[in-house]
């Protein structure tokens, strides 16, 4: 194959001719919310740019409710388990059908929208990512929020520094004073720096990168490679020992969230939530707070009762002055039996079910 | 030679393929290298979308309670 002039310019013409019909394709998408309406993107967030799109454009309208939390509202742990058509069983999903329901059945609720659910529940969220989050929802809505806290966003790991934060675009939205104590000891190398950057700005200004990153939760979700050992699973037979030496494993991971230890009301996620709870506070907007569901006796030794007990009470303690302003405080730790658990905090599809059925009667009452 | 040079006079310079070959009128003839170059470029841009799609780990893998 000689490579003419004229050869060269039908390649040139057709990829990128392919390219901008891909831009402007997703440029004229996007906005209309069409993708968000199809996929189920949900569980994580790849950028800053693909977070203000998610806010803006997933869900139609200004009536409806923003549901914050972790791992909990999503469908990692339940694809971990193998549980098939793991995300049509988490709890965001329930609940968007549950709340549709009970808001149907309100008496006193008069003619108006379909109220609808956007969840932004993300693996590994943080109190600082919520907080960051928070700056960049418009004014003008959601109409209600729902907030899910977990024992391991309060952990000692995550209590300062820079481990403090898991999704690092969301660093600029952070008050001056805690970007300072998210700041890491030694300075990322010029290289890292340069390609966050990098990808920063190809999300932002690149319809189809941003994308396209975005899509990759559908297939990889919750990582590259447990994708693969799903795919290896379906010509081998499972490993039985590696069951047991994974709870193991999950075990010892989640034992420092459960230790002898008593948030520090001056630690990053309590300071962190109170600057979300004043915030909310100040704009009058309907807010939910539930501290999800634990599985005590799937921690066993792993688990300081005592501590365990004093930082309810203390969180309890934490909302109490809040009540005033419209935030309503719920303590859900010990509400559901073991049985509806995978482990420590994540739901069986039935216990999803069950709690978001709880969670949409709560909501709808609330006001 | 001379009917080469007769066309290139008759055709004014464009990136798209002649849009008649030997006298026949037809904008697609698969023995002109403009469209094995177009091929090409798809091919190419399907590479470049998968290589998009498929690259690279999730944020959330960072936060799976179990990875070996």
């Amino acid at each position: 194959m000689t490579l003419s002039k004229s050869f060269l310019r039908g390649a040139c013409f057709s990829f990128f001719g392919l390219l901008l019909l891909a831009e402007i394709l997703l440029r004229l998408t996007v906005p209309t919310g069409f993708w968000y309406r199809h996929f189920d993107f949900s569980g994580d967030m790849t950028s800053l740019a693909e977070l203000r799109d998610r806010i803006h454009y997933a869900v139609p309208g200004d009536h409806h409710i923003l549901l914050l939390g972790d791992s909990v509202l999503g469908a990692s742990s339940l694809i971990e388990h193998r549980i098939p058509g793991a995300k049509q069983k988490t709890l965001s999903f329930f609940l968007q059908g549950d709340i549709r329901e009970e808001d149907k059945k309100d008496p006193y609720a008069g003619p108006r929208q379909t109220l609808s659910v956007l969840s932004l529940g993300s693996d590994g969220l943080l109190l600082t990512d919520i907080q960051g989050l928070n700056a960049e929802l418009p004014s003008s809505s959601p109409t209600k929020i729902l907030l899910l806290l977990n024992f391991r966003m309060f952990s000692k790991d995550f209590a300062d520094g820079p481990k403090a934060l898991s999704r690092h675009f969301l660093l600029t939205d952070l008050p001056e004073d805690i970007q300072k104590r998210l700041a890491p000891d030694k300075a990322p190398s010029a290289e890292t720096q340069l390609s966050d950057r990098v990808y920063a700005g190809m999300c932002d200004h690149w319809f189809l990168f941003r994308e396209t990153q975005m899509a990759k939760t559908l297939w990889y979700y919750p990582s590259q490679a447990d994708f693969f050992q799903r795919r290896l699973e379906q010509v081998l037979p499972p490993n039985e020992t590696l069951a047991e030496i994974t709870e193991a494993s999950l075990k010892q991971k989640v034992a420092p969230y459960y230790q002898a230890y008593l948030w520090d009301p001056r630690a990053l996620p309590l300071t962190c939530l109170k600057g979300i709870l004043n915030q909310w506070a100040g704009r009058h907007l309907q807010v939910m707070v539930v501290l999800t569901p634990q599985n005590q006796k799937y921690l066993g030794s792993y688990l300081d009762k005592p501590s365990f007990e004093k930082n309810r009470k203390a969180l309890a303690a934490f909302m109490k002055p809040y009540r005033k302003q419209g935030i309503t405080y719920q303590d859900w730790a010990d509400r559901y039996p073991s049985s509806a658990f995978l482990d420590h905090c994540h739901l069986t599809p039935e216990g999803n079910q069950l709690y978001a059925k709880d969670l949409a009667i709560a909501c709808i009452g609330w006001d | 030679m001379k009917n080469k040079k007769s066309r290139e006079q008759l055709v004014p310079p464009t990136p798209f393929p002649p849009l008649s070959y030997g006298g026949e009128k037809r904008f697609f003839h698969r023995s002109d290298p403009f469209w094995k170059g177009f091929g090409l470029g798809v091919l190419l841009f399907a590479l470049f979308l998968a290589i998009l799609l498929f690259s690279g780990d999730l944020s959330a893998s960072k936060f799976i309670y179990v990875d070996f």
